[in-house]
């Protein structure tokens, strides 16, 4: 049987668009990926704009379907159209545009939307949506209208919305890149805690680096491959790969690597607070050698 | 004489019940030639409700905008030129490219100007190389192109049309770090090249500081502060206070200088910090 904790199983998936009418040529956005997501991983996938990690997350939940090889949901095959909607209840998705994803006027009527229609009891879809809303932390706000959430709220709400249809992962689009820096830690902090108390497996794309130092693992993308699969350490103590794949967007990197360059010798990281640490160390130390 | 000029501006809608909701509070300001401007402030602090008055898409419900020192809705029948004079790039703005090829998406604007053909046909030119779009693409499908060739499609239809401000909302939103530092590129290029006036809005401090002449603060439609980088970003406490935060070299190089008491200058920008560095190693080797 399918080991149990392999939630997610990618197997030999490429996936082509092209139109003959045009006379197009066939091209491959995804090129014979294979991979496999754990229950309660905390994944992020990055790369440049058009290396694939969009269309590769629309196959995890059968938004898209592979041109070739399969993919395969707890061991349901996503090309099965009669088990969609238990793949897609398991597997989640939030996107980038905020307003995109609100469709009713109350904050608790928008969370209830899906549960409504599982066609579970009454009862059971308060229940749902309580938690939901507590976990994400917009439980006060319930009553509300929608219309006036900031941007962080409402991705929140969107995220609650995915929650309450109890899915085993929730894959995240760019969430953040629309919000302001207040806004981007409310969705962060959310990710990272329903990661932790729920046990649910996150899939977080993105272009932040701020938001790579919670994930237990980076997939890196490029040109429709995947690049590297590895822990962040190992991606940012190789400074090619980092600037390869665009994920130099941290000052804190940037810093190091220019003082490096002038041959003042710092170890590298992407924490704030190890890079304030290593500084101030290495200006003592040479204040003593004086 | 300054460029734009704002005079007791405000926008506000009706809210039902009598009462008036504000976007824009009674906005002074004015705005010199040559120069890049940040706008930065939370989620509905009235920054893109900004953008729409200076290019005259919505109007003041009270007060002036002066444009080269004329009022912008003293003709109404006039306000067409203002959006040439002033063009605004939306968020996201590759969401409104429609035409069949890139070439045709950029053309678009100047051909509404009533330029011949040869005209637009340089305008089209120029602009992409501005925007950083190489030739080969521009007879493909805009909807065939990756998220920053759009971006940079969508920028270049507004370069096009030669305005005299470019208002960007939010240019690098979604892109990649190497995208977004190839568009940055371009703007500063761009602006280099034209002395225009142009207005930056970014959530990204980082990107603000090392961007622009002068930096407008907004929250809930006041502006709170309007003064350079250096200035705006050593107000740390009235920032976080906004919702907003310093760059992240601002931070690192604060805390580095308190905790060694080797300096209290604010540094904004990456090459800052690296000559504050190397001062501090080599000052103590004398």
């Amino acid at each position: 049987m399918f080991g149990i904790d392999k939630l997610i199983s990618v197997k030999n998936v490429s996936f082509s668009a092209y139109s003959e009418e045009k006379g197009e040529k066939q091209r491959f956005i995804l090129k014979n990926i294979n991979l496999e997501i754990a229950k309660g991983e905390f994944v992020a996938i990055l790369g440049k704009n058009g290396s694939g990690k969009s269309t590769l997350v629309k196959h995890f939940n059968g938004i898209l379907l592979p041109s070739e090889g399969k993919v395969l949901v707890n061991g349901i095959d996503t090309k099965d159209e009669d088990k969609l909607c238990e793949i897609r209840q398991k597997v989640g998705m939030v996107f980038q545009n905020p307003d995109n994803q609100i469709i009713s006027a109350i904050v608790e009527e928008d969370v209830a939307f899906g549960p409504e229609n599982l066609g579970l009891d009454r009862e059971e879809i308060i229940r749902r949506v309580e938690s939901a809303l507590k976990a994400v932390g917009m439980y006060d706000l319930r009553k509300h209208s929608t219309d006036m959430l900031s941007g962080g709220q409402k991705q929140r709400v969107a995220i609650a919305g995915v929650f309450a249809m109890l899915p085993s992962c929730i894959v995240l689009d760019e969430p953040t890149s629309m919000l302001d820096p207040q806004g981007r830690k409310e969705v962060i902090n959310t990710l990272v805690k329903l990661n932790k108390e729920s046990g649910t497996t996150i899939v977080l794309i993105t272009h932040n680096t701020d938001e790579l130092v919670y994930a237990d693992r980076i997939i890196a993308m490029e040109a429709g491959s995947i690049f590297k699969d590895t822990s962040l350490k190992e991606i940012i103590l190789n400074i090619e790969y980092s600037k390869a794949l665009g994920l130099n967007s941290s000052q804190c990197l940037d810093l190091i690597y220019k003082l490096k360059g002038k041959g003042i010798d710092i170890p590298i990281t992407i924490d704030e607070n190890e890079c304030i640490n290593n500084l101030a160390k290495m200006i003592e130390e040479d204040k003593m050698c004086r | 004489m300054p460029v734009i000029e704002a005079e007791n501006v405000s926008y506000s809608y009706n809210g039902g019940a009598g009462f008036d909701i504000f976007r824009v509070k009674k906005m002074n300001f004015s705005i010199e030639k040559n120069q890049i401007i940040g706008v930065i402030g939370h989620t509905g602090s009235g920054k893109s409700t900004l953008a729409q008055l200076l290019n005259g898409l919505i109007k003041p419900t009270e007060g002036k905008i002066l444009l080269n020192g004329k009022n912008l809705w003293e003709d109404f029948s006039n306000i067409r030129e203002v959006h040439f004079k002033v063009g605004l790039t939306f968020q996201y703005p590759e969401h409104q490219l429609f035409k069949d090829t890139v070439y045709d998406d950029i053309a678009f604007g100047p051909i509404n100007q009533g330029l011949s053909k040869q005209e637009v046909n340089t305008r089209v030119l120029n602009a992409a190389e501005f925007a950083g779009i190489s030739k080969d693409i521009l007879q493909r499908s805009p909807f065939d192109l990756s998220g920053g060739e759009k971006r940079r499609t969508a920028i270049a239809g507004i370069i096009a049309i030669d305005p005299e401000v470019l208002i960007l909302d939010e240019p690098t939103s979604g892109l990649d770090p190497i995208g977004r530092r190839e568009i940055l590129e371009s703007i500063y290029n761009y602006h280099n090249k034209k002395k225009n006036v142009i207005i930056f809005i970014s959530h990204i401090m980082e990107d603000i500081a090392e961007m622009c002449d002068k930096v407008m603060v907004l929250d809930k439609g006041n502006l709170e502060m309007f003064d350079t980088p250096m200035k705006v970003f050593s107000n740390s406490s009235i920032l976080s206070n906004l919702g907003l935060e310093v760059p992240q070299i601002t931070r690192i190089m604060k805390i580095v200088h308190q905790r060694t008491h080797t300096s209290d200058e604010t540094i904004i920008k990456i090459d800052d910090a690296i000559r504050n560095i190397i001062k501090i190693l080599d000052m103590k080797r004398m």
